[in-house]
C-alpha cells in the first residue's frame, strides 16, 4: 500500500514537474523581455526607513566621514536626507543591494589597483588614505549600480571609461586631504599615464593603418603624430579594441590629409572602418581581465621608500 | 488503446504507453484511488500523456533555420562588405604599388627592375583571385543549413585571413622577387630601410603592450620609461609585418627574453608578483606565434 503510494508520487513527480519547469522557464522569459526590471534607486527610496535605519547602526562612527557617501549615493538616488551618523565603506559595501554585490569584487580589484598606484606616487599619510579610499569605495556602488542597469552598455557614454570615472573621484578626494605637493604630484603622474594609454592606441592604429599604406619610418611617425593630437579620451577606455583591425577606430582620410599621397589616398577611402563600440565583456569594459596572468595585485603595508624615491 | 492504434506507433512510444499503463494499473490495484474515481485518473493521466506527446511532435515539427546565400553574400565576408571583384581587385593593385613606391623610396629602381615587381606583385592578386574562384565554386549558392553554413564558413576563413593579411607577405611572390630583382647595394639599402621601419613597428606593439599592462600594474613615468627602454633595446623581431592580436603576445614573449635581474628592480615587491607570471604567459603562447608567423626561429 504505502510502496505503492510512493510510486504514485514518483509518478506524478516525473510527469508534472519537467512541463511545469519548462512553463515558469518560459514565463521567466517572457517577463524578462517585456518588463524592465525596477531600477536600483527605486528600490532604495522605496524603502528609504527600513535599510537605511539598520545599516546606520552598524557604521563606525570614527572611521569615516558620511558626507563622503553621501555625494556618491546622491548621485545615484537624488538629495539624501540629513545623516545623522558617520558610515563606514566596508559596511555599505557589504550592505550593498545583492544585484551590486556580483560586480563588486572586480571593481574592489581596480580600486586597489588604484589605491597602489597613489599610495606608490604620493604615500599619504593613514587617515588620508583612509579618506581617500572611502570617496573610491563609494564610487565603486556607483559604479556597480551602472553595471547593473546595463551590464554590457555602462560606461560607453563616460569619456574616460570606467577606470577614467574612478580615478575621477579619487583625484578630487586627493584634491582636498593632500598636500599640495602630493597632490599635484599624483595629479602629474595620472595624466602620464593617461597619455601613454592614448599613445599605445594610437601606435596600434598607426600600425593598421600602415599594414594597407606601407610608411616610411618617418611618415608612420607623422601619422602617430596626428592621431595622438586628434586622439579621443574614450580611446584610451578600451585598449583591447585597438588590438583587432575590424573593431578598432580608423580616421577618415581627411585626417591623414597631410601625410597621405594620392595613391595611399585613393586606398584608404576605400577601406571599410567601423565606427560601432564592441564590448569584450563588462570586466574588460573596467580593465580587467585582458591579459590575465592569473595573480592580482596587493598593496604593500609601506610605500614610503617608493614615494621618496620618486 | 487497441492494437491497431498501438501498432501504428512507434517501438519508443509502445514502450511509453506499457509504462504508463503499469503505473496506472499499480495505482488502479493498490486501492488508493477508489473505483468512482478511476476513470477521472486513467482520463488524467491519459490527457498528461497526450500533452507530452503532442508536445514532442511539435518540436520536431519547428522549421529547420536556413541560411541564404549569394554571390554577393560570399564576397561580403571574404572581403570586408566589398560589393565588387574588381574593386578589390584595384586596390590590391595599388597596395602593390605603395610598396614598390616603399622601395623606391629606399634606393632607385630602374624601369625594368619596377616592371619585374609589378609582374610578381600581379602574380600574388592572380593566385589569390584563383584561390577565391576555387572556393566560391564548391559553395552551394541558395538556402543552406545551420551546419553547412559552419562547414562554409571554415572553408571561407582561410581565404578571408589571406585578404585581410594582405598578399604582400614574406611568402609572396612579390617578396620572394624583391632579393633578385635588387642588386647588392640596392639590397643593402632596402634591408637597412625595412630594419628601421620593423624597428619602428615593433615599438608601436611595445607601447601599445606596455599600456595594457598598465592596467594590471600601473606605472610612474620613470618605472616606464625604464621598462620602454629595455624592451626596445632588443632587436625587433623579424615578423612585425603580421598584424595580428597575438602582437601583445609576441611582446610578452620577447620580454621574457629579457634576464631577470634586469626586469625586476623595475618594479615593487608586490607589482613584480604580478608581472612574472603575466610575462610567462608569452613563453606559453611560443608555439601559438610560430605557428600565426609571428615568430620566426
Amino acid at each position: 500500500m504505502r510502496y505503492n503510494f510512493l510510486l504514485f508520487i514518483l509518478f506524478f513527480t516525473l510527469v508534472m514537474l519537467p512541463p511545469t519547469m519548462s512553463l515558469t522557464m518560459a514565463n521567466d522569459e517572457t517577463r524578462v523581455e517585456s518588463v524592465e526590471r525596477p531600477p536600483l534607486e527605486r528600490k532604495i527610496e522605496g524603502t528609504d526607513l527600513v535599510e537605511r535605519e539598520p545599516l546606520e547602526r552598524k557604521l563606525d562612527a570614527d572611521k569615516a566621514d558620511w558626507n563622503l557617501f553621501a555625494r556618491a549615493i546622491e548621485r545615484m538616488i537624488g538629495p539624501a536626507a540629513p545623516a545623522r551618523e558617520r558610515v563606514r565603506p566596508g559596511a555599505l559595501l557589504g550592505n550593498a543591494d545583492p544585484r551590486l554585490q556580483q560586480y563588486l569584487p572586480a571593481l574592489n580589484r581596480v580600486l586597489t589597483i588604484e589605491i597602489h598606484f597613489l599610495r606608490k606616487v604620493a604615500d599619504p599619510e593613514p587617515e588620508q588614505l583612509e579618506k581617500i579610499r572611502t570617496a573610491g569605495s563609494a564610487e565603486l556602488l556607483v559604479m556597480a549600480g551602472e553595471l547593473s542597469r546595463n551590464e554590457h552598455g555602462a560606461f560607453q557614454n563616460k569619456e574616460n571609461g570606467a577606470r577614467g570615472q574612478l580615478v575621477d573621484v579619487l583625484l578630487k578626494s586627493a584634491g582636498d586631504v593632500l598636500p599640495q605637493d602630493k597632490y599635484e604630484r599624483y595629479r602629474a603622474e595620472v595624466r602620464q599615464r593617461d597619455a601613454s594609454r592614448i599613445r599605445g592606441a594610437c601606435e596600434w592604429m598607426t600600425m593598421h593603418i600602415d599594414h594597407n599604406l606601407s610608411f616610411s619610418v618617418e611618415d608612420y611617425g607623422k601619422v602617430t603624430q596626428i592621431l595622438i593630437e586628434q586622439a579621443k579620451p574614450s580611446w584610451s577606455s578600451n585598449l583591447q579594441t585597438f588590438m583587432y583591425r575590424d573593431y578598432c577606430p580608423l580616421p577618415d582620410v581627411s585626417d591623414l590629409e597631410p601625410v597621405l599621397n594620392e595613391r595611399q589616398k585613393k586606398i584608404w577611402s576605400g577601406k571599410s572602418r567601423t565606427n560601432s563600440r564592441i564590448s569584450f565583456g563588462w570586466p574588460q569594459n573596467i580593465g580587467l581581465d585582458q591579459l590575465g596572468g592569473g595573480v592580482q595585485l596587493e598593496e604593500l603595508d609601506d610605500y614610503s621608500q617608493e614615494a621618496a624615491d620618486e | 488503446m487497441n492494437d491497431a492504434t498501438e501498432s501504428s506507433v512507434g517501438r519508443a512510444d509502445r514502450e511509453r504507453f506499457r509504462f504508463v499503463r503499469g503505473i496506472v494499473g499499480r495505482v488502479a490495484s493498490s486501492g488508493l484511488i477508489d473505483s468512482s474515481r478511476r476513470a477521472f485518473a486513467l482520463a488524467f493521466v491519459a490527457l498528461l500523456f497526450l500533452t507530452l506527446h503532442l508536445g514532442a511532435v511539435q518540436v520536431l515539427a519547428q522549421p529547420v533555420r536556413e541560411i541564404q546565400i549569394n554571390e554577393q553574400t560570399i564576397m561580403s565576408w571574404i572581403f570586408n562588405n566589398r560589393q565588387s571583384t574588381d574593386r578589390v581587385r584595384e586596390e590590391l593593385e595599388e597596395i602593390i604599388q605603395t610598396r614598390i613606391d616603399l622601395i623606391v623610396a629606399a634606393c632607385d629602381l630602374t624601369p625594368e627592375q619596377r616592371a619585374k615587381l609589378e609582374l610578381a606583385g600581379a602574380g600574388d592578386i592572380h593566385r589569390f583571385f584563383n584561390e577565391y574562384e576555387s572556393l566560391r565554386r564548391t559553395i552551394r549558392i541558395g538556402n543552406v543549413s545551420m551546419e553547412e553554413y559552419q562547414e562554409i564558413n571554415q572553408k571561407v576563413q582561410p581565404v578571408r585571413q589571406k585578404y585581410s593579411a594582405g598578399l604582400h607577405s614574406r611568402e609572396s611572390l612579390f617578396a620572394k622577387a624583391v632579393p633578385y630583382v635588387l642588386d647588392a647595394t640596392q639590397q643593402s639599402q632596402y634591408a637597412e630601410f625595412e630594419r628601421g621601419r620593423r624597428k619602428r613597428q615593433y615599438e608601436s606593439m611595445v607601447r601599445g603592450t606596455v599600456a595594457l599592462i598598465e592596467n594590471e600594474v600601473p606605472l610612474t613615468r620613470d618605472q616606464r620609461e625604464k621598462f620602454l627602454k629595455l624592451i626596445l633595446a632588443e632587436e625587433a623581431p623579424l615578423r612585425v609585418d603580421v598584424v595580428s592580436y597575438y602582437h601583445v603576445y609576441m611582446v610578452l614573449y620577447r620580454i621574457s627574453k629579457i634576464p631577470e635581474e634586469q626586469l625586476k628592480p623595475i618594479f615593487l615587491e608586490n607589482e613584480w608578483k604580478v608581472m612574472k607570471p603575466l610575462i610567462n604567459r608569452g613563453q606559453a603562447y611560443r608555439q601559438v606565434l610560430i605557428r600565426e608567423g609571428l615568430l620566426v626561429e
